[in-house]
């Protein structure tokens, strides 16, 4: 990083998931006598904690005006500003969060520009549209395979599956899951995932049609829904299919670190 | 609530009727160097002193008999977890002397008798409880709740920041934190691990983690091991000791559950010097 001559030092995180803390600092030669400062942020922005300013200095700052102004004898010790926060919404796409912190010097007003990436997790499928047919499954009842990507930067867990039918008067579409916690049997020796294990019954015959996504949340505990696939049905003869589904997500299965505190 | 918790400074923990005498002491040119430890885990601070009393023949005046009126009776600590004081010529410990007398978590000092010692130079250190809030609130922290992963490694950045320098900056010529806690579940690819075993101790790695899953006493030092070397285990080759007490199985992955690895200090210094921790 790159820091401007009069700055000694800045540190912004440099990504956080939605809710997730971001803490930033700057310091600066404190001989330099400053005025007043102006934090910056996006809306949608929470700041949690302005570092080095007391309390009751921020009463008078509306926190939802997306600018924090401190005077000078507001701040406890002089060459450094912090704060600490966090993005409060879900956005559809990983998006980039920009703050300015406007230092007014005696002669001249300097300004510190930060960013930080909002990351999350965002699973798609590889395939939207899918076709079950009962000559399909003549034979076997092989797994139908919703392959899925996760295009983001966070890690998903927890899926489970949901979905959405479109039943025809003869036809009876139902989905089963069956929730499985991969566990080992000793007590060190533990897979994370609660994985939810879809089945599509289909009872009956003609034309249906199933909208399927997965529902999973990042680490910090957010929640969040896929884009949804199509399944055709289209069944001949009266009959019932029982269509174990399988999901492989690329892009997820990483060893993992995970903060609980 | 945590301006509550802060109001005052951090040496008023100490008892009302110590930083006066500190003042005092300053007043009279008795050189003090005060350190502060903030222990953030068990939510205690350390304070050491350190006494320049000078030459003792030219103490009487300058400094005893001025402070008479404060050194009726030895100043009373309350709460105190711990308390030490020795020489630094000479290495009297001072309750060997009689000038620290402890009952219970109550001390009391007797600066009267401390000041007679013939050594310059006095040490005195005294652990207390703090307010749980104050730990909370002078210290932001964060560990990456996503971290990122490459082929060897897995990387979590951890930020630690602290606030209220006010408080610490004016009353202390040293003030660290340890003990900064950071919790954590870590989940292992096993072919990373595995590729670092050397293959004639798998064997005995496995044997132990069995043990280990049916409760052996390994367990503890197991977990205890592993904390202490979980830092640099990635980048390093494992230890003797962790591999003496680790244990895998041909399993995709494993986890060891909250893990809490200690940041052993957080040095700050007085003017001059980052009064922020690298992140």
């Amino acid at each position: 990083m790159t820091v401007d001559s009069w700055i000694l030092e800045k540190h912004i995180s440099k990504k956080a998931l939605p809710n997730e803390n971001i803490i930033s600092w700057a310091k600066w030669d404190p001989k330099l006598s400053v005025k007043n400062i102006v934090l910056k942020f996006e809306p949608d922005v929470a700041i949690e904690k302005v570092l080095n300013v007391a309390e009751e200095a921020l009463q008078d700052n509306d926190f939802e005006s997306g600018k924090i102004t401190i005077e000078k004898e507001h701040l406890q010790i002089p060459g450094f500003f912090g704060f600490t926060g966090f993005y409060m919404q879900i956005p559809e796409n990983e998006i980039t969060i920009n703050f300015v912190v406007e230092i007014t010097f005696e002669e001249t007003i300097k300004k510190i520009e930060y960013s930080t990436k909002i990351i999350r997790p965002i699973l798609e499928f590889q395939q939207t549209e899918y076709t079950l047919t009962s000559s399909q499954f003549a034979t076997s009842m092989s797994p139908l395979n919703l392959a899925l990507v996760n295009t983001g930067s966070g890690r998903p867990i927890n899926l489970k599956p949901f979905a959405d039918l479109s039943n025809t008067p003869d036809m009876d579409i139902k989905i089963q899951t069956k929730i499985e916690e991969i566990k080992d049997e000793s007590l060190i020796f533990v897979k994370t995932n609660k994985i939810a294990i879809p089945k599509v019954v289909v009872s009956g015959k003609g034309f249906g049609m199933l909208s399927m996504g997965y529902e999973y949340q990042d680490t910090m505990g957010n929640s969040y829904k896929s884009k949804l696939a199509n399944l055709s049905i289209s069944i001949e003869e009266k009959q019932t299919l029982q269509v174990p589904i399988t999901e492989n997500i690329t892009k997820s299965l990483t060893p993992l670190l995970q903060a609980t505190a | 609530m945590a301006e509550v918790a802060l109001a005052g400074s951090l040496i008023s923990a100490l008892g009302s009727s110590i930083p006066q005498f500190l003042k005092k002491l300053s007043d009279l040119n008795v050189t003090l160097r005060q350190g502060a430890t903030v222990f953030y885990k068990s939510c205690e601070i350390e304070f050491m002193f350190h006494f320049n009393l000078g030459p003792f023949e030219s103490r009487m005046d300058s400094i005893i008999r001025p402070l008479q009126k404060i050194l009726t009776k030895p100043l009373e600590f309350e709460h105190v977890v711990e308390i030490f004081g020795y020489t630094l010529t000479g290495d009297n410990d001072l309750k060997k002397l009689g000038i620290i007398q402890i009952e219970k978590n109550k001390a009391t000092v007797d600066f009267g008798k401390l000041l007679e010692l013939k050594s310059d130079l006095v040490v005195l250190g005294v652990r207390k409880k703090l307010n749980p809030m104050i730990p909370d609130a002078l210290l932001s922290k964060h560990i990456d709740k996503n971290p990122e992963h490459t082929d060897k490694e897995t990387i979590a950045d951890i930020e630690v920041a602290l606030d209220y320098g006010n408080l610490w900056y004016s009353d202390f010529d040293h003030f660290a934190v340890r003990d900064i806690e950071f919790s954590f579940n870590l989940e292992i690819n096993l072919e990373t691990i595995i590729e670092q075993m050397p293959p004639l101790q798998r064997k005995k790695i496995i044997a132990a983690g069995k043990a280990l899953s049916k409760g052996n006493r390994d367990a503890i030092s197991y977990v205890r091991i592993f904390s202490e070397n979980f830092l640099k285990f990635q980048h390093d080759k494992l230890s003797p000791d962790l591999l003496d007490c680790v244990s895998v199985e041909p399993d995709s992955h494993f986890k060891i559950k909250s893990i809490h690895p200690k940041m052993q200090t957080a040095e700050l210094a007085s003017v001059g010097t980052p009064i922020i921790l690298p992140g």
